[in-house]
């Protein structure tokens, strides 16, 4: 027979899944913008918590991850003030020179540039920036932009997974596991670098009859560099401060520095360095997406609160615990986390497994592996439909908005290139995981 | 009334009117719009010279790399059957629904306001519900202009 107390416990966790669950059907059907519905669910939260004595506005405060917040807030400035530069311009500009004519090769280094700037800014804000100009030089060079807006939206998300800042998952992720910058880019690099090699041959193939040389034939009175950058002295500065960041991201574990306090010792440079006006550089982050994640955390906060969440990592220890199992759970919880990334937005998912997978850890599990499963798992699963990453809805709001004709990407359109892409890229990085299974394991 | 003094008056777009007459009237009263008039009369809207453009010849990503085309990009000037087509369809679908606006008897200053909160470079002169015309910002300032010239007049 179950006790009062045991009788409340169930109470409180049935309560607590059905806020969740409540709170992500309502995010997920986008009846109301998703910011609003994850608000709305954690201020249930709250009020469900206090109401039945397992969740009080404290722990709602201590559960949002500050460390992932102001990293995002800061970095998202630091791009604020680089974009008027002119240095994502010239980048452009100066690859489309170089592809020499070939779009096999514009679609190599324009997506190559995209995913160098997504380990180190966000790949989202990355697209944004580059996907106008994509069209731009597309447009220019009587290419259609279609194969091009895929091709660097995947590989921004492939690029993206390899480090501790290019993802938010994995920010949340290294946050909660206090997990290096260097430990991810090492843990995570290779695997990524060989799924990176893998999906641009795919696309090279998939693409191919769009990709053949013979549109305009360039010459450099084609594009006008001279105007590209913007403010010179501006580009310095900024970039000074950008580079201070990427160092602190590598010294960050040493100095025993939060990642985020490394963003905001570039940024306060920046703010010397450049004056901006406060008002118009607040006005530049992007607070809907910030508070989308505060309210996220507020609301599994509440779930783990009532103890469901440490509930199910008693369950699954068992399995983690045998190092032959735990193998193949980090293969399930991979392409599990990829197949509802493909559906559903990544961010609620991994915020909720991160508490289940530390619960795992507290009762003696081995789980870094894990960490790196769910990683892999949600950074490529994104990529099979186009609203699987906000990146993607990105790329095919440009083609849309481009009206070249031809270059609109359909659902479908999406669908056949990102399946199969995903669908490698998630056997490839599965073959990496079991061969470095014990590199891995840490 | 000083504002009456820049106001010009300028006949209104009306549902299934050709863009390119709009354009018309546009060019020939100098303005850079006039008032969409619906079926029953009543001011629902404006149509834009600007808003055209942007629509039927300037893509975004033009917009903001346009500092980026170089000057042998020449094949990214549209051919003239484009606008011909353009210009052949009607206003409807171009037209825009906030309306800038003000009474006969306002201020200059109010008017330049207006503009400014409108992000606009012309504004509709509306009494009681009956439109009276344009004026625009440089109209506005030929209106100064004059009134300095008549001072320094001897």
């Amino acid at each position: 027979m179950m006790t009062a107390a045991e009788v409340s416990a169930d109470a409180n966790m049935w309560v607590a899944a059905a806020v969740l669950l409540a709170s992500y059907a309502l995010i997920f059907s986008e009846i109301i913008h998703r910011t609003s519905a994850a608000i709305l669910g954690a201020v249930m939260m709250v009020g469900a918590g206090m109401l039945m004595g397992f969740y009080s506005q404290q722990q709602a405060i201590l559960a949002i991850d500050a460390n992932t917040i102001f990293l995002l807030a800061a970095m998202m400035m630091l791009v604020a003030m680089l974009r008027p530069t002119g240095a994502f311009d010239y980048t452009a500009i100066v690859i489309a020179r170089f592809s020499a004519n070939d779009p096999r090769l514009l679609l190599v280094y324009l997506s190559l540039a995209v995913s160098l700037i997504s380990m180190v800014l966000d790949n989202v804000t990355t697209i944004i920036v580059f996907a106008p100009l994509t069209v731009l030089i597309c447009r220019i060079l009587k290419l259609s932009p279609l194969p091009f807006l895929m091709s660097e939206a995947i590989l921004s998300n492939i690029g993206g997974a390899s480090t501790l800042v290019g993802d938010p998952p994995n920010l949340m992720i290294g946050s909660a596991a206090s997990i290096s910058f260097n430990e991810f880019l090492v843990h995570m690099g290779p695997p990524v670098a060989v799924v990176w090699v893998v999906t641009v041959a795919l696309l090279l193939l998939v693409f191919r009859s769009q990709l053949k040389p013979g549109g305009t034939a360039m010459n450099v009175e084609h594009f006008d560099l001279e105007h590209a950058i913007r403010d010179v002295s501006l580009l310095w500065r900024v970039m000074f401060a950008l580079l201070l960041v990427v160092v602190l991201f590598f010294l960050h574990h040493e100095l025993d520095m939060f990642p985020a306090f490394a963003a905001f010792i570039g940024l306060s440079l920046a703010l010397i360095l450049l004056r901006p006006e406060p008002e118009e550089l607040f006005g530049e982050v992007n607070w809907s997406v910030l508070m989308f994640f505060a309210a996220l955390f507020v609301l599994v906060g509440g779930v783990e609160a009532s103890g469901l969440l440490d509930l199910l990592g008693h369950n699954l220890a068992d399995l983690a615990r045998d190092p032959a199992k735990l193998l193949l759970a980090g293969l399930i919880l991979m392409w599990v986390s990829a197949a509802l990334s493909a559906i559903v937005d990544n961010i609620p998912f991994t915020v909720t497994m991160i508490p289940i997978i530390a619960s795992l850890d507290a009762r003696g599990t081995e789980v870094d592996a894990l960490w790196w499963a769910l990683a892999l798992g949600v950074g490529l699963g994104g990529n099979s439909t186009h609203i699987g990453a906000t990146a993607n809805l990105i790329a095919v709001t440009e083609a849309e908005k481009s009206g070249i004709p031809g270059a609109r990407i359909s659902p479908l359109a999406w669908m056949r290139v990102g399946i199969p892409v995903t669908l490698s890229g998630l056997a490839v990085a599965s073959a990496v995981y079991t061969l470095l299974f014990d590199y891995l394991r840490g | 009334m000083r504002l009456l003094k820049g106001l010009v008056q300028t006949p209104v777009a009306r549902p299934g009117m050709a863009i390119g007459d709009a354009l018309q009237i546009c060019v020939d009263h100098g303005v850079p719009g006039i008032p969409f008039v619906d079926a029953d009369g009543h001011i629902a809207g404006r149509f834009s010279v600007r808003n055209v453009f942007l629509l039927s010849s300037l893509p975004s990503d033009m917009i903001k790399g346009a500092h980026l085309i170089g000057r042998d990009a020449l094949h990214l000037d549209l051919p003239c059957e484009h606008y011909i087509e353009v210009f052949r369809m009607t206003v409807d679908h171009t037209i825009i629904k906030d309306i800038a606006w003000m009474s006969s008897n306002a201020q200059i200053v109010k008017a330049m306001a207006l503009m400014e909160q409108f992000n606009s470079s012309y504004m509709f002169v509306i009494d009681d519900g009956e439109y009276r015309g344009v004026v625009t910002r440089l109209g506005l300032t030929r209106v100064l202009l004059d009134e300095m010239h008549a001072r320094n007049t001897p």
